[in-house]
């Protein structure tokens, strides 16, 4: 097996420091992803729209690597409050996987900024 | 398939309660290292534990027949996350300068009084 980088588009592979995402056989890894836009803006102070931001982010590494979410077999969630916040993370869950969902880990962490609510990292089939 | 473990030099396989490593099929699951060596940290700062820890690692891939280079998630977890990550990245970068595997970072607690950094990675055999 290889070892192939994803690329997202406005990734510079010169410059960047992690991959978004790395294929290996059938599987498509990618990083995990806060709920921050290109400039690193959160969208909002909830935890809805920041783990959508975080899905989107997800969803074009995703389609860089030419899968979709009905393929994501895997995905591990960091929340900065989880008790309060895990019914809003699960509504957006939802929202991107109606049907057939994949095995999922949620837990408690701290991240870089202390407005990030959520990091959210999956692995999918090719 | 077949679960193989990986053991490195000085591995005490009666007495180990994880194993360093695991092969399945093309696959190497190294265990989480902090930055620590015989018990001892390798310093008070990001950078000398960051190094350490993927030098614990390097061990791993070693004993394992492989490298840097096929490493394609890391995941990484620090004690102080917002103070560290900077340190982090520098060495990271270190290691690898060129086609980087994906990684995930988070700031969390670690078991081992004064450690900085706890990091597993994933590779191709």
């Amino acid at each position: 097996m290889e070892k192939e980088i994803i690329l997202t588009e406005g990734t510079d592979p010169e410059t960047m420091t992690f991959s978004p995402a790395v294929r290996v056989g059938d599987l498509v890894f990618t990083s995990g992803s806060a709920g921050i836009d290109e400039e690193g803006n959160i969208p909002g102070p909830d935890i809805e729209s920041q783990a959508r931001q975080a899905f989107d982010n997800l969803g074009e590494a995703l389609e860089a690597a030419g899968t979709s979410w009905d393929r994501v077999v895997k995905v591990n969630c960091y929340l900065t409050h989880p008790a309060r916040d895990f019914e809003g993370w699960n509504t957006v869950f939802k929202e991107y996987f109606p049907e057939d969902p994949p095995a999922r880990t949620t837990v408690g962490a701290s991240l870089l900024r202390e407005e990030w609510l959520l990091e959210v990292e999956l692995v999918a089939l090719s | 398939m077949e679960k193989e473990l990986i053991l490195k030099e000085g591995t005490d396989v009666e007495n180990m309660v994880i194993a360093p490593g695991v092969r399945v099929g093309d696959v190497i699951y190294v265990s989480g290292s902090a930055g620590a060596k015989d018990g001892e940290l390798a310093g008070d700062d990001i950078e000398s534990q960051a190094r350490q820890a993927m030098e614990n690692l390097g061990e791993v891939l070693e004993a394992a027949g492989s490298s840097w280079d096929k490493v394609f998630k890391l995941n990484c977890y620090l004690t102080e996350a917002a103070r560290d990550f900077e340190g982090w990245n520098t060495v990271f970068k270190e290691y690898f300068p060129e086609d980087p595997p994906a990684r995930t970072t988070v700031g969390a607690q670690i078991a081992m009084e004064g450690a900085l950094i706890e990091v597993e990675l994933i590779a191709l055999a």
